[in-house]
């Protein structure tokens, strides 16, 4: 099994096997997982926009989509890197902390697959679909502090909670601005 | 593994390059009524970061079949700037690009076409509408509905609307959803005979962009001559399913147009594109599961 599979089913034993293995990963090395995240991000807009991936299409929206990816990196870093009690090196730790994105990169590829339909599919398997990475992240971050940095149980849970409202904190108000919640949020509060 | 992850590699290569390939196809020849040519619009289209580059957007419209698009940014002109400043080939453009604002505000959202200053949410829509009026440009009501409506008439701010979105990719969410823009749009009309009935895709990035489109009877193939057509509520709103929406006489001259636009494949299309998208999918997807490299 790949540890990448292994992180969506048993995510604290699979960090725990990796962490022995004391491999090495230089600095350059370990952006080969955020760059497929981003490719997935790229191919995944480019689909779900237009139904196909074209070099230019692609190439366009892996550019410009990694802002995703930059900032999934800009919280996670220094989170890392502050950690004293980090049991590998600080490129192999984000190596493998960006192994557990596969929830996140499967969810961007499913939407992809399901959205381009001319005459319009229903949106609630989409939803139902982005509970599972919601879900599973939490859970595979938490064993990564767990195993990775040698935390115990509450410790691991308090870095988690920190990353992920960091997390949901920087992409919430990102989405609020893009979209204009303000006034659509006036009008729910307006209507109740 | 390792020869599995090369192979998935591989896959997204040469998915990707298969992707591109597209055939040759003549151009359309302009369809021309009662004296008027017919262009095919999509009001309602977001871009980067709601959406695509501009830039793709538009060529994405033209490999659909529009003339002319509208860059419609929730309370922003962000999308018209992308276009301006970061399209090296926006001259020789073959779509008609709008500049326009998606004015999300509280209580109804209006795309507004041919605006050059973002008209702020914070204000009733009749003063909005008239703000759009005051700078040339013209305020389509954006996927509206029944409730929003009964504000509207009481405060009599539909009739300061150019024109109603009454095919929106939402119509397809119910059936009581498509009867609810068709009735607003009714209303519209006995509120005002010349409103126009729009067609858009509100295009983000679950396409397809103008898979709700309309089509406008101009005098000119101009920016102008767009937004004269809409004024005039010279439109036919055409969905998903090829119906079309708008005056019985205008509706009558597009309505096989509206059909065959509406099952006809993207400009181009080729098998080799769609079996190299499924590839680059498939690949990505081996490589997600496999991991790029070992850890």
């Amino acid at each position: 099994m790949s540890p990448e599979l292994g992180l969506l089913v048993s995510p604290r034993l699979t960090y725990r096997a990796l962490v022995r293995e004391r491999a090495r990963v230089s600095p350059v090395a370990a952006l080969r997982r955020p760059l497929l995240a981003a490719a997935v991000i790229g191919v995944s807009v480019s689909i779900g926009a237009t139904g196909r991936a074209s070099p230019a299409l692609v190439a366009a929206t892996t550019v410009t989509w990694s802002y995703i990816v930059l900032l999934q990196l800009a919280i996670a870093v220094p989170l890392i890197a502050g950690g004293a009690r980090r049991t590998v090196g600080l490129a192999r730790a984000v190596d493998l902390f960006f192994a557990g994105h596969a929830p996140w990169s499967l969810f961007a590829l499913v939407a992809a697959a399901w959205a381009p339909s001319p005459a319009g599919r229903p949106m609630w398997p989409l939803v139902v679909a982005f509970v599972l990475p919601i879900a599973l992240t939490p859970r595979i971050v938490a064993a990564f502090f767990a195993e990775v940095f040698g935390l115990e149980r509450h410790a691991a849970r308090r870095m988690t909670i920190v990353h992920q409202t960091i997390t949901w904190t920087v992409f919430s108000v990102l989405f609020w601005i893009v979209n204009a919640v303000s006034p659509r949020l006036l009008e729910l509060l307006g209507r109740s | 593994m390792r020869g599995v992850r090369v192979l998935a590699l591989a896959a997204v290569a040469a998915g990707i390059a298969l992707a591109g390939v597209t055939r040759g196809e003549p151009a359309r020849a302009p369809l021309v009524r009662s004296g008027y040519t017919v262009l095919v619009g999509d009001f309602h289209v977001h871009g980067f970061p709601d959406g695509i580059l501009p830039a793709d957007a538009v060529r994405e419209a033209a490999r659909r079949r529009l003339d002319v698009i509208a860059l419609t940014s929730h309370n922003s002109l962000r999308g018209w700037w992308l276009w301006t400043h970061m399209s090296w080939s926006a001259a020789e453009s073959p779509v008609i690009v709008l500049p326009g604002e998606e004015l999300t505000s509280a209580g109804y959202h209006l795309a507004i076409v041919g605006v050059s200053r973002i008209v702020p949410w914070r204000q009733p829509l009749a003063s909005a509408a008239a703000a759009a009026h005051a700078q040339g440009a013209i305020a389509i009501l954006a996927h509206p509905s029944r409730r929003e409506l009964k504000r509207w008439f009481a405060d009599g701010a539909l009739w300061t609307v150019d024109g109603v979105e009454v095919a929106h990719p939402e119509d397809e969410s119910s059936p009581d959803a498509r009867q609810e823009f068709i009735d607003v749009f009714g209303h519209a009309l006995s509120v005002k005979a010349g409103m126009a009935a729009i067609g858009s895709s509100d295009f983000h990035y679950f396409g397809p962009i103008g898979v709700n489109r309309t089509y406008l009877f101009v005098r000119e193939a101009t920016a102008n001559g767009v937004l004269d057509a809409i004024r005039a509520g010279r439109t036919v709103a055409c969905d998903a399913r090829g119906h079309a929406f708008g005056p019985p006489d205008l509706v009558s001259m597009v309505e096989a147009r509206c059909l065959e636009d509406t099952m006809a494949p993207p400009v181009g299309d080729t098998a080799a594109s769609r079996i190299g998208t499924a590839l680059a999918w498939a690949g990505l997807a081996a490589l997600v599961l496999l991991g790029p490299s070992r850890l």
